[in-house]
């Protein structure tokens, strides 16, 4: 490992910068055989921190915990009884009734008749004595329910037909 | 919380809890005791461990407390010492401590007379590998904190090797 990058790292480490792997590099660095002559200063302070993580009780607490609290047993683990055993099962056949319910009550196109739609296209007036032809029944009609006599209703075929009269011409 | 849970969970860490315990109270008898104690009261809480996102943590923090507890009752016994746990022992000076010899003894020697804080954060930091938010969970202090106490740490042991060095032994 470059000593360079060590001793950037070293400067960062004083600074109490340095990220846990970087630490890591620097542990490993100098608990090498051999460290550069600027570092050994160092050296000693990294192999410490290693020879300290390994260090572990000589006591056995696993023995000393079962003396001292004798309701551990090693038993298996106590079966843990469902008290609504068969709610999953209920659960499952809610989803299924509900999948089947949107099944059957969502709109078929096949089973309820398209409504054709109406062709207003043949009730159009194509030709000018369709239209005349129109305009006098409509007046008719009117004047039927208003009911202000015929002569109300020849002037207006006279007009209309004196209109068309010019149109034709 | 069966037993298998509570070895994988807690007595997993019990290395880590005995080199903590060792840190504070500075004595292996006291540090197994402590480590005992400790693993006793979290079978007997076994129940709410669930509720705890972090156990290793927990178990951490209650090291540190029962350690620091065990400190102060020793001290108030013999009476000798102000504070109970601030045990700044920077009393032996840099030629006394090169004479210890070139060894990592010196090293424990100088972490030893950093402030509790101080010596507990280069534990938690560079023995043990925590984060930054572990350890202030662990010690109860803002993140903050834990960044300058491994920065005043790691400067004096910095200031202490350069001292040696500059004695030629």
């Amino acid at each position: 490992m470059d000593y360079k990058h060590i001793e950037t790292l070293l400067e960062k480490y004083w600074q109490g910068a340095t990220s846990l792997e970087e630490e890591k590099q620097l542990r490993e660095y100098f608990n090498q055989d051999s460290v550069h002559h600027s570092l050994k200063t160092y050296q000693n302070l990294f192999r410490f921190f290693k020879q300290e993580a390994q260090l572990g009780p000589s006591r056995d607490f696993e023995a000393l915990l079962l003396e001292e609290t004798p309701e551990i047993v090693e038993s298996p683990e106590t079966p843990v009884v469902r008290l609504r055993p068969y709610r999953k099962w209920m659960q499952i056949a809610a989803s299924v009734a509900l999948v089947l319910a949107v099944y059957w009550l969502w709109p078929n196109d096949s089973v309820t008749p398209k409504k054709q739609a109406i062709n207003w296209s043949k009730y159009e007036i194509k030709e000018e004595k369709e239209a005349l032809q129109f305009v006098t029944q409509t007046l008719q009609l009117t004047s039927r329910k208003l009911n202000k006599g015929t002569q109300t209703a020849a002037d207006g075929i006279s007009r209309v037909k004196s209109a068309t009269d010019r149109v034709i011409r | 919380m069966s037993l298998k849970n509570y070895k994988s969970e807690v007595l997993s860490h019990k290395n880590k809890l005995y080199r903590f315990a060792l840190r504070i109270v500075g004595n292996v008898a006291e540090a197994e005791d402590v480590v005992q104690e400790v693993l006793i009261k979290m079978w007997k809480s076994r129940s709410q461990l669930g509720q705890f996102q972090n156990t290793e943590a927990w178990c951490m923090k209650m090291t540190k407390n029962l350690s620091i507890d065990k400190l102060r009752s020793k001290h108030r016994q013999t009476s000798t010492l102000p504070e109970a746990y601030e045990l700044s022992a920077r009393t032996a000076s840099p030629y006394q401590q090169a004479e210890m010899g070139d060894t990592v003894s010196h090293i424990r020697t100088l972490m030893e007379a950093l402030p509790d804080k101080q010596r507990m954060t280069m534990q938690l930091r560079d023995i043990e590998g925590m984060s930054y938010k572990e350890i202030a969970e662990v010690l109860d202090i803002p993140l903050n904190q834990v960044k300058v106490n491994l920065f005043r740490a790691r400067q004096y042991i910095r200031t202490q090797l350069i001292n040696k060095e500059s004695y030629g032994l």
